[in-house]
């Protein structure tokens, strides 16, 4: 993928299995974002495909990606302003064959596993950064998908209600959902991620196991280095 | 609240459509029914044209084209091939909505909003160029004379129901009907998820679309939808007025008033661009008396309206935010 001429990603190639969180790393401007737009139809890559179940998915509008079963979350996120919160999570259930009350009853599980029970009927404009991460989350999740990117959905979220997202995130391999998870937070890689895989300036600079990776020399000079220094 | 509407909001409307209904009873002055003919068909227009840019968020500035070519295909029509104005109003229609399809093909492909402005715009003076200059056919501003007017019929109860330019009550009640069928279609799409979906797309298209909203046929169906209503309301203003220049119905000042009126009324309500459409229609026709100081008058009470009331006069009162019923909300950013 180019922007200009700039290579935001060069040769990056992954898998990721159901049933699995993948951990997506590395330092800004690194391209975990593009790749996500990439994955999920906002843009066309230059080369490179993205398969899904086998089946070649590349630059397949994002609607239809959303339908084949890829969700995402946006790191900057987009909440629909003038709807309420129960209406935002409704809105992958239109034109589903539901009627609008099947779809105000489906709609509490995600708002409420998502800790926003509180705020169902309140403005997504009325929203805390942290609640509109959470929102993010739930509206992805309800497009019931079989593969989740969560672009950095614990960012702003505050300590007492982190625990419950990742709750909500360790549940769904178990429900067959292979999840993409870029975060920057290590104690959530840690617990969560199967495996990674660490970018640097659209390149991969290591991937494996959690332990292999965050142990790698490069990987530690260059992110977590900054950090213990 | 997509879904039911609230108590209020149908009791009120209903009472509004009651009361026109029965203006003509009371009213038998042609040129106060003529007022109201008026009304309804601006009120219509200005609810097609919220319809794809206060809800859909798609910046349109050339729905005059629609309008225009809805008015001149109907009245030329008419002229050489004797085909009914009845069906016409329906194949009018659907000129403009295939018309509408075409201009909306190149505008989902902008993102930028004004842009996608410029370029409608843009559209619509090809438009009135075209027609303008085609005097052949058209007349150009001349005037184009000689439409059919709508054929007579009869009702059980009610008797012959004709179409003469002493008489205007039939019109009144044909533009009612026409009017009533744009309110009521509104109304369901708006209140339905396909209303949830058209709104999240103007809120964020991209989060709409990773949601799987499938923005390319919505704003495909709101195009055509409004363009429709559009090409109708030209359709029966030529069999109304039965004259027709390019300045008046293909003219700029044309969509400058329905987003005056929509923006006087209040963007994102369903009552809004209904108020004012009414308002301005009313306004503009009492000013007359005020020979050339009427533009300037008019003028400056919009932009008073605008800057002092910006969220329009349907969110004015308690009264007529109820009114505006679900959408007053839907409006707030
Ligand atoms: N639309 C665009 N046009 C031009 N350059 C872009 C565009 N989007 C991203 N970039 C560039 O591509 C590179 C990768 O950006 P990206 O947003 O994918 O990084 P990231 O890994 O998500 O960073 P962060 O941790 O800050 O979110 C950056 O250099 C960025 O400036
Ligand atoms: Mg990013």
């Amino acid at each position: 993928m180019n922007f200009g001429g700039i290579s935001a990603l060069d040769n990056v190639s992954f898998e990721v299995l159901p049933a699995q969180v993948f951990g997506l790393l590395g330092p800004n401007g690194a391209g975990k974002t593009t790749l996500f737009n990439v994955i999920a139809g906002a843009i066309v890559p230059n080369a490179g495909r993205t398969l899904l179940n086998g089946e070649d998915v590349t630059a397949w509008s994002p609607n239809r990606l959303c339908r084949a079963g890829i969700a995402r979350t946006f790191q900057i996120t987009q909440p629909f302003q003038a709807l309420t919160v129960e209406e935002n999570v409704m809105v992958p259930l239109c034109g589903k064959g539901f009627s609008l009350s099947q779809m105000r009853a489906q709609v509490g599980e995600y708002i409420e596993g998502v800790g926003l029970g509180h705020k169902r009927f309140a403005l997504a404009s009325e929203l805390s950064t942290g609640q509109r991460k959470r929102l993010e989350l739930a509206r992805a999740l309800a497009t019931r998908p079989k593969v989740v990117l969560l672009d950095e959905v614990t960012g702003g979220v505050d300590m007492a209600s982190i625990g419950g997202l990742l709750d909500l995130v360790e549940k769904l391999p178990g429900m067959g959902v292979a999840v993409v998870i870029v975060e920057h937070n290590m104690s959530v890689i840690r617990r969560l991620a199967d495996s990674l895989l660490f970018l640097n300036r659209g390149k991969v600079l290591a991937r494996g196991k959690p332990d292999e990776v965050l142990g790698h020399k490069d990987v530690v000079e260059l992110y977590l280095g900054a950090a213990n220094a | 609240m997509f879904g039911a509407p609230t108590r209020t909001f149908s009791v009120n409307f209903a009472l509004f459509l009651v009361a026109l209904a029965l203006f003509p009873v009371f009213v038998r002055d042609s040129y106060y029914l003529h007022v109201g003919i008026l009304c309804m068909l601006f009120a219509s227009f200005a609810l097609s044209w919220h319809l794809v840019t206060g809800y859909g968020g798609l910046k349109t500035f050339g729905h005059q084209a629609f309008f225009g070519i809805g008015a001149y295909f109907s009245a030329l029509v008419s002229i050489h091939f004797g085909i009914s104005p009845w069906l016409l109003l329906l194949v009018a229609g659907i000129v403009a909505a295939i018309l509408g399809l075409l201009i909306a093909t190149p505008v989902l492909r902008i993102r930028s909003m004004p842009h996608v402005a410029i370029v409608t715009l843009s559209f619509a003076e090809i438009i009135r160029a075209v027609i303008s200059n085609w005097r052949d056919v058209t007349r150009g501003e001349l005037g184009l004379w000689g439409i059919r007017t709508f054929e007579s019929f009869s009702l059980p109860l009610i008797g012959a129901v004709s179409f003469t330019s002493t008489d205007k009550v039939s019109f009144y009640y044909l533009m009612f009907l026409l009017f009533a069928l744009v309110c009521f279609t509104v109304l369901a799409i708006m209140r339905s998820q396909y209303g949830l979906a058209i709104i999240a797309m103007r809120e964020s298209e991209n989060a709409a679309d990773s949601l799987g909203v499938n923005v390319v046929k919505y704003k495909l169906f709101l195009f055509a939808l409004s363009a429709f209503f559009v090409g109708v309301c030209g359709s029966f203003y030529a069999h109304y007025l039965l004259i027709l220049t390019p300045s008046a119905v293909l003219h700029i000042e044309v969509i400058i008033l329905v987003i005056a009126m929509t923006l006087v009324g209040g963007v994102g309500t369903f009552a809004g661009p209904i108020i004012g459409a009414f308002l301005l229609t009313i306004l503009g026709e009492w000013l007359r008396g005020f020979g050339d100081y009427r533009m300037l008058i008019y003028g400056t009470m919009i932009l008073l309206c605008v800057m002092f009331f910006p969220g329009g006069v349907a969110k004015l009162g308690s009264r007529l935010r109820e009114f505006g019923g679900f959408s007053a909300r839907v409006a707030r950013r």
